[in-house]
Order: structure tokens, then C-alpha cells, then sequence
């Protein structure tokens, strides 16, 4: 039982994990720019700008290990 | 994890909810990308009002003969608003109105120099490319009606983002965040685009759909306010005519800055106006950073005596109109904000166009098989990469 929870929570976090994270940082930055200009306004360009660096970067430079099986049996090392 | 018939009922949320509003989207996200760069876009355009260069100091004209420059123009007209320029210190606008019961689209806005009174220019908003992308974009020239019927097409596009993140979860289990399997079928990549790109823009469709489904509501809560706070203010008033002279609008200003310390005046409605009473100037005023600019304060003042008749905070309501505007704008952080939100624009319309490009290319299976198939795709040719056989 416990066995099971505690993978099903790794599963989750495994899958929503990463969008969570940016889903929080998009939020911080939709905020910071409201609260005030100058640094404010830098840490909410830069906070919104991650989100599209995160999505450029696994569509142009397929990002890092391409599914689980390369990454976590062979090391990561994909030949194709 | 979800079981098989959740995700079965999620999924179908998320195909139905996206599959109506799907075309009204593209159509906001396609209008709404020059709208974000409406204050360049409209002086690249030529709709900007030239100012003479006069010394830093030179003191500003007092309003009264800003309106009275505006009246001695169109003598049979009345002031419904003064406004100023946001960006441009020296400009005072006046709309005009041909009588106090015009229909709210009929109006001319004059702009004036504010430290000369001259009146500069008559800008025409209701023209061009610029406003047909905003009349497109805000009810699609069908009135109330076409803005609430975007507004509920917001909600469904809402209510497809959050269906659309549950589903992901069943999607990505055996797979690592992020992934494009561009070497295989052409669906599968528009498969792992749509995912990838969806759930990165999630927070930011999220706020910038929900707010633009509260910007619909904008007719519905400015009646609220007339007919609860504003009435209340101007209760005493009730019946009375418009006042026959008016008094000193320089005077009001100053009873109207002396009620709201520490804000500076945001636009005046004059009397007869929808954001006034027939016998008051409603000052609006509002603060100094990017969030308390947008939270106005009315001070009503007598139009006759120039006297304070009552300053409220505004409702909840309106000011969570207030705040909605800039999140669904993007105006509030400079340059580099207005190009992430014209990019994550973008990348909105490649998840739509990537969801319908989905379902159209569609194999005639329920969604569980589909899930169960990828899955075992993925399964044997991880085992055939453990055992070194390359594709």
C-alpha cells in the first residue's frame, strides 16, 4: 500500500513537476511588473521570458534525454 | 493517477470545450497581437498629435479654458469627459457629445494643449486598422451582445486549459517533461508540441483568458456601479436639473485633490455623463505605480458650487475589472513585456491550431486504446534502445 502511494506521488510529481514550477514562476512574473516599475519590471520580463527559453530549448536543441528509457537505462546517451 | 473513465470524461471536456471556442480564439489571439502594440502601432500609423516644443516650465493652461476652447469650436456641443494623455503631458482631450441622451458611440474627442489651450487635433478612434482589429477583437461589431458571447467563448477556452492539463498527466506518465519525438509519425510530434507548448503557457492563457472574460462583463459591472455606489454618492441630488451655470472646474480639481491626498487626477466625467451624476463633476483619480494607476478613486463635486459631495473607494467589483484590464493587456511592464506576451500569443495559436490539427487527423479510437498504444509504442522502443538496436 504505502509502496504504491509513495510511486503514484513520484508519477505525479514526475509529470507535473517541471509545469508546476513554471506555472508558479509565470505567475510571479504576471504580479511582480503590477507592483511597481525598474527592478520590478526586470524580474517580470525575466521570470515570463523562462517559460519560452524552456520551450524553445527542448524544441530546437531536443532538450535533455529524450524519454526515460535513454535517459535512466542507457545513461542518456541516444544514438538514432 | 486518474482511472481509465475519468480520464475518458476529461478528455471529452477537453475536446468539446476546445472544439467550439477554438476558431473564436484564433481570431482574438490573431486581432489581439497588433492590439498589444496599440500605442506604437497607432503613432507608426500617423494618429500621433504633434505638440510645440515650449520651455520644460511653462506653466499649464487652467482647464476651464481648455473646455471653453473645445466649446468655442462646436458651441451647440456638451463636454462629457477631460482626459489625459498617458504618455504626453501636454495633451488634454475633450470628447464632445451632440446631447446629453447620445447614444454612447456617438461622440467626437478633440485634443487640446494643455499649456496653450489651442485646440490641436481631432482624432478619429473609430477608424482604421487599429480599431478594426479592436472592434474584431472586443464583440466583433455586435455590441453587449458579441462581447458577452466572447466572453463565454473565454470561459469554454478556460475550461479547455484546465481539462487540458488534467489530460496531460495521462499523456506524460512514462514520458520525460519536455519531450519531442520529431523522428516519428508527423502526429505525434503535433502531439508532443501541443503538450509541451500548452502546459509551459498554462499560467499565462490562464490569467490572460480569465481576465479577458472579465473585461467582457465591463457594461455589466459599470451599470452595477451607476446604479449601487454612484447612486447612493449622488443620492441627495436626486431630480435635480443640470445646473444651469456651471462652476469653476479648476475649483473642482483643487476640492477634488484636497478629498484624495496623494493621487492625481485620471479623467472627469462631467455632469449628464454615465460615470457622473446631472449635477456633479466626477473627478477620477488614481496613483502613482503600475497597479494603483489603474485603481481610481471617484470625488464628486458639486458642478454648481464646486463643493465636495462625497469621494468612496469603489466597489470590489469594479476594481477587480480595474486590475483584470493590464493582466489581460500586457501594458504594465514596458517594451520587453509587450514582446514575451505578443510571443506567448503566438505560441497560443500554434496549441490551437496544433489541437485542431489533433482532432482532425484523428484515428477512430477511444482514448484509453490511444494512451494504451503510445504507451506500448514507447515501451518497445525503449526496449529496443536498452538492447542496443538502433532505429
Amino acid at each position: 500500500m504505502k509502496r504504491s502511494k509513495s510511486i503514484r506521488r513520484s508519477n505525479f510529481l514526475h509529470v507535473f513537476g517541471v509545469p508546476a514550477l513554471l506555472a508558479i514562476l509565470s505567475a510571479f512574473g504576471l504580479v511582480t511588473a503590477l507592483l511597481g516599475d525598474g527592478v520590478w519590471d526586470v524580474l517580470s520580463w525575466i521570470a515570463l521570458a523562462v517559460p519560452v527559453a524552456v520551450i524553445v530549448r527542448h524544441v530546437w536543441f531536443g532538450g535533455p534525454g529524450k524519454d526515460i528509457s535513454t535517459d535512466r537505462r542507457s545513461g542518456g546517451d541516444k544514438t538514432s | 493517477m486518474l482511472s481509465a473513465k475519468t480520464v475518458k470524461i476529461w478528455y471529452a471536456v477537453h475536446k468539446w470545450t476546445s472544439l467550439v471556442c477554438t476558431a473564436f480564439l484564433l481570431m482574438l489571439c490573431v486581432t489581439g497581437l497588433p492590439l498589444i502594440f496599440y500605442h506604437e502601432l497607432s503613432h507608426l500609423l500617423g494618429d500621433e498629435i504633434k505638440t510645440v516644443d515650449m520651455p520644460l516650465e511653462t506653466p499649464k493652461a487652467s482647464l476651464d479654458s481648455v473646455v471653453e476652447a473645445g466649446l468655442k469650436k462646436y458651441p451647440a456641443e456638451f463636454v462629457r469627459f477631460l482626459y489625459w494623455d498617458e504618455d504626453e503631458p501636454d495633451l488634454v482631450y475633450l470628447t464632445l457629445v451632440p446631447s446629453l441622451d447620445a447614444p454612447p458611440d456617438v461622440f467626437r474627442s478633440i485634443a487640446v494643449d494643455a499649456r496653450t489651450a489651442e485646440v490641436l487635433a481631432e482624432p478619429k478612434f473609430d477608424e482604421g486598422f487599429l480599431y478594426f482589429m479592436l472592434e474584431l477583437h472586443v464583440d466583433m461589431f455586435a455590441g453587449p451582445y458579441g462581447m458577452l458571447f466572447l466572453g463565454f467563448m473565454g470561459l469554454l477556452f478556460v475550461a479547455s486549459l484546465v481539462s487540458g492539463a488534467v489530460v496531460y498527466g495521462p499523456f506524460m506518465r512514462k514520458l520525460d517533461f519536455g519531450i519531442v519525438r520529431k523522428d516519428r509519425t508527423a502526429r505525434l510530434k503535433w502531439l508532443d508540441l501541443h503538450n509541451l507548448l500548452g502546459i509551459v503557457t498554462l499560467m499565462w492563457a490562464l490569467v490572460v483568458g480569465g481576465t479577458g472574460v472579465i473585461n467582457t462583463l465591463s457594461d455589466v459591472v459599470i451599470k452595477a456601479w451607476q446604479y449601487g455606489q454612484l447612486a447612493e454618492m449622488a443620492a441627495p441630488y436626486k431630480g435635480k436639473p443640470m445646473p444651469q451655470k456651471f462652476a469653476s472646474l479648476d475649483r473642482a480639481m483643487d476640492v477634488a485633490r484636497e478629498a484624495v491626498p496623494g493621487m492625481s487626477p485620471d479623467f472627469v466625467a462631467f455632469p449628464g455623463s454615465v460615470f457622473s451624476s446631472s449635477h456633479h463633476y466626477a473627478v477620477f483619480m488614481s496613483g502613482t505605480t503600475p497597479l494603483t494607476s489603474r485603481l481610481l478613486k471617484p470625488a464628486l463635486i458639486d458642478a454648481e458650487t464646486a463643493k465636495l459631495t462625497d469621494s468612496r473607494d469603489l466597489p470590489w467589483y469594479v476594481t477587480t475589472l480595474l486590475v483584470s484590464q493590464p493582466l489581460h493587456f500586457g501594458d504594465y511592464g514596458g517594451m520587453p513585456m509587450k514582446v514575451v506576451w505578443a510571443v506567448l500569443d503566438v505560441i497560443t495559436i500554434i496549441v490551437l491550431v496544433s489541437g485542431l490539427y489533433l482532432w482532425l487527423s484523428r484515428r477512430k479510437k477511444p482514448i484509453e486504446e490511444r494512451i494504451a498504444e503510445l504507451e506500448r509504442e514507447e515501451d518497445l522502443s525503449r526496449s529496443l534502445q536498452t538492447e542496443g538496436v538502433v532505429r
